[in-house]
């Protein structure tokens, strides 16, 4: 065939432009007598067709696929159309859209349960480019790898006649700055029990992202979820890198796999307000100590009732402030314990080498804090043993756990002691020797608290109570040496 | 490509890219096999054997691709877009190759089916389909050229309208104006009754 190449493109397209009726009288006039040309023309505009619509015959080629992934989208919102009868989920409602995609409410079929479904901007198939088909993907993969009961389940990715999309669990729920939100409203505090179970709960699920070489970096109370139950998440990995891809290259070596993207997205970034000083350069080399501050940070915030460094400045002001050093926590909510309040502050140190190692560190002082009478030890002894002779030194108090004590007093039994009771403890306090002896009538166990153990105990206590009983003992020591 | 010469590959592919922007040709040359090889490593490791549709497939495999060959902060738009021209060249070669070896195959040509044919890889039933677009390509070809590589670029490399528009180098408007003339062309050349 001679025809002209350039020139039955732009018959064709012109034609196109008039009604469908005028097409063939156009042709006619355009190719002037060039049967050749006529003939190529209209049997292009036969095989066109105005809509994305698929024929019955078409439906399984390969042609297909090809051809509706080019049409634009624009006039069809994808996320919310029905999908083809037969298919798995069924959309329910959106529910949001976020930088990387769609998030709608839908329905599985075959397992008869509410899940949510994400596909990229402008549906999974059609407009959506490459770079947001890649960004979906690397989330969905890098969720799935996380498989935490506190990171959202990822259940089935798919690729079909509707696009690129992945289904996870729906979250029920609301966010931690909703909670912290409420409570301001209602000029009422978080209760510190609750302010550790969640931190917990959120280091918990950092633990086993950063053991898997994942940093999450946006760590905040937008980014935890609360839902029934007291089930904690946490959400939104956008800004997550591998600090350590090793473990993840580990998986992928199963497979006979290489890595992906070690740069998961690469994007950096973060909520200044959360974000440690280190986190502000581009380029730096961040470890799990960064996601410690952004704890650290949040943890304030849940104590306090406010971050702690104003929102209002300017990123070098914020810097700045950050390097400065927080205002101490027992500042602003004077009942937090000294050891959570120097935990919290040691978190938020702008060194990260002065912060805990890990947030395993973290986890282990948490735990710590509800360890009550740790730091007590056993003492047993035989029928007849002595435990202390008047007119000893005296550093520690005891309670008796099981058996019976005398209190002898110049050889005359004056008092027995039982479980529960305790000996010892005004001689502790006033640090005056032993008024009198005491010694086991009976095989006899009890728990010692010397003075290094009382400190211990009384960090974790409401200040307030550690001081009565100090300001009580100083009290006690300056009569005693008086008299 | 080995795990362990991966970021040699990394670091030599973006290099490779940035020469072919700044207009050396035997850089593409240098880049296919590489490209080559690690499609054809990642097909065969390709484990969705229930998605349809071949070019969301090809689209992942050459996606993945991109992201294990290439320094993603290094790389401009340009360079960007002249990886995933060459990547739907050679997918579209891989394509082409196994449907041709497969179809040798169950002529009872005696070929030994190469290992990685057993793996799913992309488009199973489809061989046909495969061998008739690339045919319906080349006649593209000898027609408009640029047709023929818009095609390829969507079919083959999954780019999106802007993505073409920019490896082109052309308006997206002219772009779209092609693609309803590619579409007619297509369809007729594919159709049944031809």
């Amino acid at each position: 065939m001679s025809v002209d190449a350039d020139r039955v493109r732009e018959v064709f397209l012109d034609a196109l432009e008039r009604p469908p009726d005028a097409r063939a009288a156009y042709v006619r006039e355009a190719c002037a007598g060039d049967e050749d040309l006529r003939a190529e023309v209209a049997s292009l505009l036969a095989h066109h067709r105005e809509s994305a619509l698929i024929d019955e015959g078409e439906s399984r080629s390969v042609l297909a696929s090809a051809l509706t992934q080019f049409e634009p989208s624009a006039s069809a919102p994808i996320a919310v159309s029905e999908p083809p009868s037969g298919a798995r989920y069924r959309t329910l409602r959106e529910l949001g859209a976020g930088g990387m995609g769609v998030v709608v409410k839908s329905f599985d079929r075959s397992l008869c349960r509410v899940v949510a479904t994400k596909t990229p901007h402008g549906g999974g198939s059609q407009a959506s480019s490459s770079l947001q088909w890649s960004a979906l993907l690397h989330e969905a993969r890098l969720l799935a790898y996380l498989d935490h009961p506190g990171v959202v389940r990822v259940y089935d990715l798919r690729a079909d006649e509707n696009g690129l999309s992945y289904t996870m669990q729906l979250l029920d729920g609301e966010s931690l700055a909703a909670r912290l939100a409420t409570l301001r409203g209602e000029g009422r505090p978080m209760p510190v029990s609750e302010v550790v179970r969640i931190t917990t709960r959120v280091c918990e699920v950092l633990a086993n992202a950063h053991a898997k070489g994942v940093l999450h970096l946006d760590v905040k109370p937008d980014n935890v979820m609360l839902e029934p139950f007291g089930h904690v998440s946490v959400i939104d990995w956008g800004m997550a890198r591998f600090h350590d891809p090793a473990p993840y290259r580990a998986q992928l070596a199963l497979a006979g796999e290489v890595m992906l993207d070690e740069h998961l997205g690469g994007v950096s970034g973060g909520t200044p307000v959360y974000m440690p000083p280190e986190q502000f350069d581009p380029d730096a080399e961040l470890g799990p100590a960064a996601d410690v501050y952004a704890v650290g940070a949040m943890l304030y915030e849940l104590l306090t009732g406010r971050a702690p460094f104003a929102t209002g400045e300017g990123a070098p002001l914020l810097l700045f402030a950050k390097h400065s050093g927080a205002r101490p926590v027992r500042e602003e909510r004077p009942e937090v314990s000294e050891r959570l309040g120097a935990l919290c502050g040691r978190m938020l140190a702008p060194d990260p080498a002065d912060r805990p190692a890990s947030v395993h560190d973290v986890l282990e002082e948490l735990a710590a804090l509800t360890d009550i009478g740790a730091g007590a030890a056993h003492v047993r002894l035989a029928p007849g043993e002595v435990l202390f002779e008047q007119g000893a030194a005296s550093t520690t108090a005891y309670q008796v756990v099981s058996g019976e004590l005398e209190i002898v007093d110049d050889d005359v039994v004056v008092a027995t002691r039982h479980a529960g009771d305790v000996v010892g403890e005004l001689a502790m306090l006033s640090r005056t020797r032993r008024s009198a002896t005491v010694r086991a009538k009976a095989a006899t166990v009890l728990r010692a608290i010397d003075w290094a153990a009382l400190e211990d105990e009384l960090s974790r206590v409401d200040p307030l109570v550690a001081h009565l009983l100090r300001k009580l003992s100083d009290k006690l020591i300056e009569t005693t040496s008086q008299s | 490509m080995g795990e362990e010469n991966g970021e040699a590959d990394r670091g030599g592919v973006t290099r490779l890219l940035l020469r072919l922007r700044d207009g050396d040709p035997a850089a593409e040359a240098a880049l296919a096999p590489i490209v080559y090889a690690e499609l054809k490593r990642r097909a065969q490791h390709l484990m969705v054997r229930e998605w349809n549709g071949h070019s969301m497939q090809a689209t992942m495999l050459v996606n993945d691709a991109y992201m294990a060959l290439v320094h993603a902060d290094g790389i401009d738009w340009e360079s960007r877009g002249h990886f995933y021209s060459v990547a739907a060249r050679v997918m579209r070669r891989l394509l082409v190759d196994r449907a041709r070896s497969r179809a040798r195959d169950k002529r009872g040509g005696g070929v030994r089916p190469e290992p990685f044919d057993d793996a799913s890889m992309v488009s199973l039933d489809r061989d046909d389909d495969v061998l008739r677009v690339n045919e319906a390509l080349e006649r593209l070809a000898a027609v408009n050229e640029r047709h023929a590589e818009i095609v390829t670029l969507r079919f083959f490399g999954g780019l999106g309208m802007d993505e073409i528009a920019e490896a082109l180098g052309v308006p997206k408007r002219s772009l779209e104006r092609d693609w309803t003339f590619i579409k007619a062309w297509l369809r007729r050349e594919l159709s049944s009754e031809r």
